[in-house]
């Protein structure tokens, strides 16, 4: 048996045989063919040619069925498929092959390293992003090359749990989700593509793990932990059982507390309200976040309004996509935040060294004004519609704040000018996820209408750690005690303010927090929607008196690790079911 | 039997990417001549996205479109139009 941590990006326990996927490029050497054979290698690459578009068309065909709500991904098969048309990739390949006889794997992958080069040089970050897909056709052709037939894992009527250094995102969106049980995969973060996928179709993934490859065979089996961020090769017998125990009985749990919780309000046993809403990515998750309880939408990420389109998305684009989501919720509210992207999505003109630290989120807006003002007066045209509230990400200084804010008032401006309608009420806020301003949350609370913390990167920022760097991630916790002194400060502002307050991170998803956080006195939290029926129950269970004894006993803590040890003893006294060991 | 020559400037919004460039070769290659692309003294085929793409042509930039065979005049006229219509994205 061997126990292997990473990160867990997708929720739940799976048990299955491992199918292992290995990259096709791996030593491709100089092989040569012939000169008799140059034929039959050229028919060679033509078959894998067709193969490889059958399979585009297939897989693309059938995503546009069973993923209508990801329907940009069909972009990357978009990409695929010209290049497999393209003459010159044939012509280049053929004449290798011709007159240097080499093997169609190895011309190949000659001419698309060529390609990748020259994309590389262009300096552009658009094309510097298409290089991975340039990257993933090369192992569709070379594996149709050797004839392989790993492509099929999603169709072996068998269940498996995928192992892998890392996919292509062609073949993340290939699996079928009835197939595959999990993922457990070598490379990657939480906010891969990978983990993307695997969220949306609800498949637990731990991502991150290290090296699994080599010490796995396909067939062997595994347990993933999507939950607890960790992956089992070949299980004993005792851990094996007690997984199989907390698969089925997880599985059971959730139901239970789902059809007991979700339309419940979430109120401790001593009468404080706790309200409980939901993050989204795109408009059609808002009927499923209602499902299962949400209140309304506390935070709704809307860079994937820019990651689908080629260009920056337009005030039109903008408002349909809030429309849609307003629609859906009726009388529940939202929360939008402005686009929270890194430089890497613009051609700035130069490279960052520290993108973490750069260019970022509202930084860019000196620079490209245009997008965030197409924005902004989207959304303020869709708050005449609806409960609408917006905020700012990423803030750091007061001056940042202003420049902000001057651009909301002149949108208004120009709104009024034209007559067009919004609520003249609307509340804007800024996320508190900078260490500098959560010290500086007092003053932050005398110009704005809400806080929202953004627990991921304030820990980031605090602790100076990335989690996805697995070097450092055992650094990460929400629960560091600095990390925690700048949420008392700045909800200790915000009281003080009287302005409202909500935590959107992680953090507030997991019921490992849940206490500490009723306990410390959030009473707004917004969470993956799978977290909702869980964070209900947690809340109904506890009394505020309880709750806050927890929080200043943890207070008094000075080790995360010491926390986290004391809060999985909190939560598992209020629901054993739910806590692992 | 003659070239044509065209400069236009690109004013795509994101230059000269996968779907414009697609839509760029998918045009040229109707047409048996042969159609040549160039920014700034690089010059590739104008049939091949892959080609068109390590242009790394960004918004603002003159592109010159050359075509040469027998229906080399209908040709660069269908293409500058392209590129002048945004590609059909506005």
């Amino acid at each position: 048996m061997e126990i292997k941590r990473g990160i867990g990006v997708s929720p739940g326990v799976a048990i299955g045989a491992a199918v292992v996927i290995e990259r096709e490029g791996a030593g491709i050497g100089r092989t040569f063919v012939m000169p008799d054979e140059v034929e039959p290698e050229m028919e060679r690459f033509d078959e894998a040619l067709a193969r490889s578009r059958a399979e585009i068309e297939a897989l693309s065909e059938k995503l546009r069925k069973s993923l209508s709500d990801l329907e940009n991904i069909s972009d990357i098969f978009e990409m695929h498929r010209r290049i497999l048309d393209d003459p010159r990739l044939r012509s280049q390949v053929e004449a290798l092959v011709r007159n240097r006889h080499f093997t169609a794997e190895y011309a190949l992958s000659q001419v698309m390293r060529r390609y990748v080069k020259s994309l590389e040089s262009a300096g552009d970050s658009y094309l510097l992003q298409r290089v991975r897909d340039f990257d993933d056709l090369e192992q569709r052709l070379l594996r149709n090359l050797r004839g392989g037939q790993k492509e099929e894992i999603g169709h072996a009527g068998k269940q498996v749990v995928v192992v892998a250094h890392d996919l292509m995102p062609s073949q993340t969106v290939s699996f079928d989700r009835d197939r595959v049980l999990a993922m457990a995969i070598e490379a990657g973060g939480r906010t891969s593509h990978t983990a993307i996928i695997a969220r949306a179709l609800r498949i637990p993934a731990v991502v991150g793990v290290g090296e699994i490859c080599n010490a796995i065979s396909d067939g062997d089996r595994v347990i993933v932990d999507g939950t607890g961020g960790i992956v089992i090769l070949d299980p004993d017998d005792v851990t094996l059982r007690r997984y199989q125990a907390r698969a089925r009985s997880l599985q059971v749990i959730e139901e239970k507390i789902a059809a007991e919780f979700c339309n419940l309000p979430a109120v401790t046993r001593d009468g404080r309200r706790v309200s409980v809403e939901a993050n989204i990515e795109f408009p059609q998750e808002v009927a499923a976040i209602l499902q299962y309880g949400a209140e309304g939408v506390g935070l709704y990420r809307t860079e994937f309004l820019f990651h689908a389109a080629e260009r920056p998305p337009g005030e039109e684009e903008h408002f349909q996509a809030y429309m849609d989501a307003i629609r859906a919720l009726g009388d529940h509210p939202i929360t939008i935040r402005v686009l929270d992207l890194g430089a890497d999505k613009f051609d700035l003109g130069y490279q960052e060294r520290n993108p973490f630290l750069g260019c970022r989120s509202m930084r860019l807006m000196r620079a490209r004004p245009e997008i965030f003002r197409q924005q902004i007066k989207a959304i303020l045209r869709a708050s005449a519609f609806g409960r609408v509230r917006f905020m700012f990400p990423l803030i750091s200084t007061l001056p940042e704040l202003r420049e902000a804010m001057a651009m909301v008032n002149e949108v208004k401006a120009e709104l009024d000018g034209a007559r067009i309608r919004y609520d003249k009420d609307i509340r804007v806020g800024i996320m508190i996820e900078v260490p500098s301003a959560a010290i500086m949350a007092e003053t932050f609370a005398r110009e704005v209408d809400f806080f929202s913390i953004g627990t991921n990167d304030l820990v980031q920022y605090t602790l100076a750690v990335d989690r996805d760097n697995e070097h450092v991630a055992h650094l990460f916790s929400p629960v560091d005690p600095a990390v925690l002194r700048l949420m008392r400060m700045t909800l200790e502002a915000a009281q003080k303010a009287g302005i409202d307050l909500s935590i959107c991170g992680e953090m507030a998803g997991d019921i490992l927090y849940t206490v500490l956080l009723v306990g410390m006195g959030f009473q707004r939290l917004s969470m993956a929607p799978t977290a909702v029926a869980d964070v209900k129950k947690l809340v109904c269970s506890v009394s505020y008196e309880d709750a806050r004894r927890v929080a200043e006993e943890a207070m008094q803590m000075s080790s995360a690790t010491e926390i986290e040890e004391y809060l999985r003893g909190v939560t598992r006294r209020f629901i054993p079911e739910l806590v692992g060991d | 039997m003659a070239t044509f020559v065209r400069e236009v400037p690109l004013l795509h919004r994101t230059g000269l990417h996968l779907r414009a460039a697609g839509k760029f070769a998918e045009l040229a290659a109707r047409y048996q001549c042969e159609v040549r692309l160039g920014v700034a003294g690089k010059v590739v085929n104008g049939k091949s996205v892959l080609d068109i793409l390590t242009l790394g042509a960004a918004p603002g930039v003159n592109l010159t479109i050359s075509t040469d065979g027998p229906d080399a005049e209908e040709a660069v006229r269908a293409l500058e139009a392209l590129v002048r219509q945004n590609f059909g994205e506005g």
